[in-house]
């Protein structure tokens, strides 16, 4: 397994190497002009053609293509990810200020997503055909198929603008300042609502809770009807096993049966999915993050495009590359833990 | 059944708590919270070029010398200055060429530091020393140099092509090669340090040339022109004010601009906080010259979603929202809200044609003959087509069933209410196919009529009015003759850049916003054969056009300070502009202004646009 894990980890590189220079191809075929739309967003400030060719010259738009990928990668030796246009600050700060705020948010979806897919689908698998069944599966069909973003409008709406207890973005006024001026909030994880109990301010806490509910709802109904197949479908092909048929025969009581021993057995490829879909969410959530105005990762990212912000683009770009490949390397290995047929070769 | 009674007393202390944040009477009395579609780009008054910086920051954390009167776009009130110059004061030269400024005293910044007149004089150079592309400095270099940027005086004094050439490896941002040391040290000595000097407390310009228009490039909302504290700005690393250094701090990359995330101004507001991309939070000085503001707190929110900012607006989570035209009806019958409309804002929506096309890779132009599968590549140069087009849109329709009569007609570059604007019928062309037919038929010696046209009409992507309006034109060009195909194709704004500002699209429709309400800034800009866009996009032949039919009078009325005299050539300007059909003026946009009616003292300012607050003036109560 050791082995295994050293390969892995040395196709890391060639990987991040390979994102990284098919992003940069990409954005070389835009010409100078084109690119020149990430620092001129109103054409009112183009006052000569001089001072479009200062322009390209102060931000290299022009050099060829190979000088531009190595002069990058040679700021990325050095641990300067360089800025983005898109957040107006460096493209680590941006990170380190978004990244937080998205994995929040999906820290807290991720336990109704995992806790309610894995227990419908437990219980349709069991109730196979039959009605409750059949009504999940329908209520999972509608999860799957509704857009994300007139659910997420929908459930803004009806408990924001009708009952005003769930409001959007991050904090509110008052919580914001706290948070983001006063000496007397520590930030030690910059996860509001953990930062809010190390110090002990639980009406912070109430109120970053409070912004959290709605983006949770949103995401964790279109996610967990995915999880909710793939339990039952798993669950199904075990309770047909034989070592199944061998327990019921034993007379072993079906609480124990299902949750034991089919249950857990079942789990084993759900558990795949899961780590696969708390990585894919880490990498933003836009839609979600859009509607609620939340600070995360996914809206900076869906801006810094719009933008062609390639240098935000492609920074982020080689984090969320790591944050997959180690992501995967985590699930195959957990995988083969779980399941000692599964051998890593 | 225990479990499902303790779930069930669970659900209902949350409705309770969060019952407990709905809707309450005044929220947040102590502040302000604005809700604006985009977000801020910097704190530096010299680098700022982006309204939310402009208007929502730096206007209400920095002064200047001179304000404007309450709702005017033309007449001036002291601020950080006590008299305005007028000739008839004596602060004004009578050959316009030397504006005095007395200083006011006692006046702060907000780390305690007093205002002084170097703080003037040290603000105004490094705006000229700072002089970024794409920035707004380079409006000082017109009246105060008579050149067009720092960067043109260095290449004049040191004797080379490219400013560039200077630095090793051709680095404006690297060393700078020793033999031009001195020569680069004389720009400053030699030119930027003449153009403003301190008499006791009075702060003198010297001009290069008589101009009309200086006492616009002065005032508040210009943010080239804001004051800051020179002692403050050198401790933070900006511009030492000194001979020999000046081009490291010249035309920086924002993340070395020392002042892009700080300020420290005169103004009522000082910077609590921005949050990059989320929010801008401002705290009252206490200490301002004009008094402390009523408001404790202020805070700008970045919300792009529609749906999201009219909710906070409905729940009062926002107290002045941000509200684009076509929603407007969404939030008429909201509670609690208050909507003043019919503000006419300073904004000019045209088409422009190109009077020389580039044809290289240019797809917009079919052919590139007049051979019914194109057009040629000047095209545009015949005044008949370009007349033909005045007449074939029909502009009041558009108006009022597009726009929702949420605009005014706009017969020429300038705006109401600038000084020149004329309101004269003759200006407006009026839409009737049967001119418009008559001018086609007699454009290129009766060849277009005979043989058709096929070329692409251009929008900004996203602007539904403007597809709109392009449509229009297509389908109107079609009726009175089926040969002529003109398709409406929407461009994203890189892909806008690339075509309109390499002279590719044959006919474009754009928005303006003038820097400043004088009617030079619209003129130079939108007729100018140097103009920012005429000069710029219209083609070869436009140029040619203006240097001798324009150029001369848009520098008789820049010399021009007498405000009538002035306003009589402008009005000479748009009647060229009428004539010669220099482009399809559509409209002048009406602004409206969405708050929660307990924001109190809102007043409208036209250079502001409706979704940028002085803070100064806004209290909230019952």
């Amino acid at each position: 397994m050791l082995s295994y894990i050293i390969r892995r980890l040395l196709l890391l590189p060639i990987i991040l190497l390979g994102v990284t220079f098919l992003i940069f191809c990409v954005f070389s075929l835009l010409s100078p002009m084109q690119r020149l739309a990430t620092y001129v967003h109103d054409p009112g400030s183009l006052k000569s053609a001089q001072s479009i060719e200062r322009l390209i010259d102060k931000y290299h738009l022009d050099d060829p293509f190979p000088f531009g990928y190595i002069n990058w990668f040679k700021r990325i030796l050095h641990f300067d990810l360089g800025w983005s246009q898109a957040a107006n600050q460096p493209v680590w700060e941006a990170i380190c200020q978004r990244f937080p705020a998205t994995l929040e948010l999906v820290l807290y979806s991720i336990i109704p997503v995992v806790l309610v897919g894995i227990w419908l689908g437990v219980i349709s698998a069991v109730h196979h055909n039959d009605m409750l069944d059949q009504t999940i599966r329908v209520a999972a069909v509608i999860g799957w198929s509704l857009p994300t973003f007139i659910f997420g409008l929908f459930v803004l709406f009806i408990f924001y603008g009708i009952l005003g207890w769930l409001p959007p973005c991050r904090l509110s006024p008052w919580a914001q300042d706290l948070v983001y001026t006063s000496n007397n909030f520590r930030s030690y994880t910059h996860l509001v609502t953990i930062d809010a109990l190390l110090n002990g301010n639980i009406p912070i806490f109430w109120d970053a809770l409070r912004h959290l509910i709605a983006p949770i709802i949103t995401l964790s109904y279109v996610e967990w009807a995915g999880l909710l197949r793939i339990t039952r479908s798993s669950m199904l092909e075990t309770l047909r096993k034989d070592y199944v048929r061998t327990a019921r025969a034993k007379g072993v009581d079906e609480h124990t049966v299902i949750h034991l021993h089919a249950e857990r057995n079942a789990l084993i490829p759900v558990i795949t999915i899961a780590g696969m879909l708390i990585i894919w969410m880490l990498g933003g959530v836009v839609i979600t993050e859009t509607i609620f105005t939340y600070p995360g990762v996914g809206f900076w990212m869906a801006s810094a495009a719009q933008q062609l912000d390639y240098g935000s683009v492609i920074s982020f770009a080689l984090l969320f590359a790591t944050l997959m490949v180690m992501g995967n390397l985590v699930v195959d290995v957990s995988y083969a833990l779980i399941d000692p047929r599964v051998r890593l070769e | 059944m225990k479990r499902n009674l303790l779930v069930t007393v669970l659900i209902l202390a949350l409705i309770a708590v969060f019952a407990s944040f709905s809707f309450a009477e005044v929220k947040n009395p102590d502040i302000i919270i604005s809700v604006i579609k985009e977000g801020v780009e910097t704190m530096d008054p010299h680098w700022a070029n982006d309204n939310p910086s402009m208007f929502e920051v730096i206007s209400n954390c920095y002064d200047n010398l001179l304000n404007y009167k309450r709702g005017s776009t033309s007449e001036f009130v002291p601020m950080l200055a006590t008299e305005v110059p007028s000739v008839k004061n004596g602060l004004l030269s009578e050959d316009g060429l030397t504006y005095t400024f007395p200083i006011r005293k006692g006046v702060k910044f907000h780390n305690g530091d007093i205002l002084t007149p170097e703080d003037i004089a040290y603000s105004i150079k490094r705006a000229l020393v700072f002089d970024r592309a794409g920035g707004l400095s380079y409006l000082f270099f017109e009246p105060l140099l008579n050149c067009i940027g720092i960067e043109e005086i260095a290449c004049k004094v040191a004797g080379v092509e490219k400013y560039s050439d200077m630095f090793e490896a051709n680095d404006p941002r690297g060393e700078l090669k020793s033999e031009y040391k001195e020569a680069m040290s004389k720009v400053i000595t030699d030119y930027v340090d003449k153009v403003v000097s301190i008499d006791g407390n009075k702060v003198i310009f010297h001009l290069a040339h008589s101009y009309g228009a200086f006492l616009s490039i002065i005032p508040h909302y210009c943010p080239w022109s804001s004051i800051i504290d020179k002692k403050w700005a050198i401790e933070q690393g900006a511009w030492d004010g000194k001979a020999d250094t000046w081009w490291k701090y010249h035309d920086p990359v924002k993340e070395k601009d020392p002042l892009y995330q700080i300020v420290n101004g005169t103004g009522p507001f000082m910077l609590k906080k921005w949050v990059p991309g989320e929010t801008v939070m401002l705290e009252r000085f206490d200490d301002h010259w004009r008094g402390p503001a009523k408001i404790k707190n202020v805070q700008t929110k970045f919300i792009t979603e529609w749906t999201t900012r009219k909710l906070m607006l409905q729940t009062g989570d926002a107290d002045i929202v941000s509200v684009p035209i076509q929603y407007l009806d969404e939030v008429k019958e909201m509670e609690g809200v208050r909507i003043i409309e019919n503000l006419p804002s300073l904004a000019n929506i045209l088409f422009m044609w190109t009077w020389t096309i580039n044809a290289k890779g240019n797809s917009y132009i079919g052919s590139g003959k007049l051979d019914g599968e194109g057009i040629p590549l000047d095209f545009f140069s015949d005044i008949h087509v370009r007349r033909g087009f005045c007449y074939l849109f029909p502009y009041d329709v558009y108006i009022s069933k597009v726009l929702k009569g949420k605009a005014m007609r706009s017969p020429s570059p300038l705006e109401y209410p600038l000084l020149g604007f004329s309101d004269d019928p003759e200006l407006y062309y009026e839409f009737s196919l049967e001119k418009a037919k008559e001018e086609f038929e007699q454009a290129w010696g009766g060849q277009l009529w005979e043989k058709g046209c096929k070329f692409n009409i251009n929008y900004p992507e996203g602007w539904v009015e403007h597809k709109a309006a392009c449509d229009m034109i297509s389908t109107y060009a079609k009726m009175i003759n089926p040969k002529f195909e003109i398709t409406p194709v929407g461009l994203q704004w890189s892909a806008s850049l690339d075509a309109a500002w390499t002279e590719k699209c044959p006919i474009f429709i754009y928005k303006i916003t003038p820097d400043y309400p004088d009617p030079h800034n619209n003129i130079q800009y939108l007729m100018g054969s140097k103009g920012g866009l005429s000069g710029f996009c219209f083609g070869e032949a436009y140029i040619k056009f203006a240097e001798k039919n324009v150029d001369p009078l848009i520098r008789k009325a820049l010399k021009e300070t007498d405000p009538e005299k002035r306003a009589a050539l402008y009005k000479e300007l748009t009647q060229i502009a009428h004539d010669q059909a220099i482009s399809l003026y559509l409209y002048q946009p009406i602004a409206h202004f969405v708050e929660r009616n307990w924001v109190k003292g809102w007043y409208y300012n036209p250079l502001r646009s409706s979704d940028y607050q002085d803070f100064y003036s806004l209290s909230k109560g019952e």
